[in-house]
């Protein structure tokens, strides 16, 4: 995990990001469990500080208060008893007026009923729509924020393989950037710098998907003088899915060779039996 | 009929999520001081405080569902959504626009009123490993931590509040932190 990172949870921990940097932040770490997990952590150390604060007695009457705020918030329709006005005897015609109010009485409540449920499904999806367009302009920045990571790592990945062709004036270096063969690598960056003259090249991959633990990436040359692609190696990845990777064939290889990148079993195989994943031009 | 003082804090949170009345009474009785304080030194205004206390307490019924004790203990968890209620509020009003060396001599007494809280929590030993911790801390640390947690600041305001560059705050945030929760851990010295 880098320095800014550090920084950056320590100060979302206690809350002194504004909201635009904690977004951004948060974006940039979204699928970085490691992260995420340092957040989590400061935050409840932050939160250890609530420990030092002296008591202070709430205003009167505050739980009584929160207390009438919960139970409103599930109190019941009560049935209401009605009592005739007198102990004396009632006429019929008292009754059934009575019990004519009583039907329309529950009527009304019954609609009354049925307009808040619609009021609170209304309510309900809108805030709904509300919180998915919220969800949607986020995922929509921090898809931009990767577009703009990927390009600023191309960029020093470039700067990277020009400062070696510099140093190494002399040496034929042939560079081939190898071409995802499936959706799921696009947004990995697999480069191979190859000396022709010393018959070893160095593998730079980024950005790679994790494999599952019985499987390995593997380095294949393929050479039109060979008959099959030639094994050059096992290639580790670290838990952040980027290695450098030196490696020599163990034969010749001519002039223009190409070199792809296939899913092998766990330890490499002598001849390519899984799917190509990159493969040069 | 169970004993409700010798339940933990976590487990009468958990009995609040089953919607248990009297363990959120329980749970309030312990709680309420040490929050109401919190959010009371942020926003400085009572009423603003006593409006939190209430939100917080409401939502706090309403979400203890979502508590894991795996995760965090009950009292910090309650402490982050507080704080977290408090410092919406104090930021939507924008009450800290002046920030002088008015604010910065406000900040002076902070640490005489958290050492005589330390006394006060002195019931938990958690508390004291706490004060223990925050006290091992550079001078700078320990003030830029305690702004920004008392009094909810940004990073910027503290910057201004202190006169420090940014990445000076930034750095003593970072260290401070992490010093605190590798001591509370009981890992460095």
């Amino acid at each position: 995990m880098t320095e800014r990172h550090e920084e950056l949870a320590a100060l979302h921990a206690l809350e002194m990001l504004e909201p635009e940097e904690a977004r951004a932040f948060l974006g940039e770490i979204r699928y970085a469990p490691e992260a995420l997990d340092l957040v989590a952590q400061l935050k409840e150390v932050g939160a250890e500080l609530g420990e030092l604060i002296p008591s202070e007695e709430p205003p009167a009457g505050s739980y009584d208060r929160i207390r009438e705020s919960i139970t409103g918030k599930r109190k019941e329709v009560k049935i209401v008893k009605l009592k005739s006005a007198t102990k004396t005897t009632v006429s019929w015609i008292g009754w059934a007026v009575a019990a004519a109010l009583a039907v329309v009485s529950y009527g009304c409540w019954m609609r009354q009923h049925a307009l808040q449920n619609k009021v609170s499904e209304l309510i309900a999806n809108e805030s709904g729509a509300a919180k998915e367009v919220v969800t949607l302009r986020e995922d929509k920045l921090k898809l931009q924020q990767q577009i703009a990571d990927k390009a600023k790592h191309e960029l020093a990945l470039n700067e990277e393989i020009l400062a070696m062709k510099q140093t190494n004036a002399l040496v034929s270096l042939e560079v081939s950037s190898l071409r995802a063969q499936n959706n799921s690598w696009q947004d990995g960056v697999a480069v191979v710098v190859w000396d022709n003259l010393k018959q070893e090249g160095m593998l730079k991959m980024s950005k790679v998907p994790p494999l599952r633990p019985n499987k390995d990436y593997q380095l294949w040359v393929v050479d039109k003088d060979q008959p099959a692609p030639v094994s050059a190696g096992v290639v580790k990845m670290s838990d952040a899915g980027v290695t450098t990777f030196t490696f020599k064939p163990s034969v010749q290889v001519s002039s223009a060779p190409k070199f792809a990148v296939s899913i092998e079993n766990k330890g490499g195989v002598e001849k390519n039996e899984g799917p190509i994943v990159y493969l040069g031009p | 009929m169970e004993d409700i003082t010798t339940d933990t804090d976590e487990s009468l949170l958990q009995r609040v999520s089953k919607g248990d009345e009297s363990a959120f009474s329980a749970l309030y009785e312990r709680f309420s001081g040490k929050l109401y304080g919190l959010v009371k030194r942020i926003l400085e205004d009572e009423q603003d405080a006593s409006d939190v206390l209430q939100e917080g307490f409401v939502y706090l019924w309403e979400k203890a569902s979502q508590y894991d004790a795996s995760k965090s203990r009950a009292f910090t968890w309650a402490v982050i959504i507080f704080r977290n209620k408090a410092i919406d509020k104090a930021r939507s009003r924008r009450r800290r626009i002046k920030l002088n060396e008015t604010a910065a001599d406000e900040l002076a007494p902070l640490a005489e009123e958290v050492e005589r809280a330390d006394h006060a929590a002195e019931r938990g030993e958690r508390a004291v490993n706490v004060r223990n911790a925050l006290a091992s801390l550079t001078e700078e640390q320990r003030k830029c931590i305690e702004c920004a947690f008392f009094r909810g600041f940004t990073q910027h305001q503290v910057a201004e509040i202190f006169g420090e560059p940014l990445g000076t705050v930034k750095t003593n945030i970072r260290r401070g932190l992490l010093r605190m929760r590798d001591l509370l851990k009981g890992g460095a010295e």
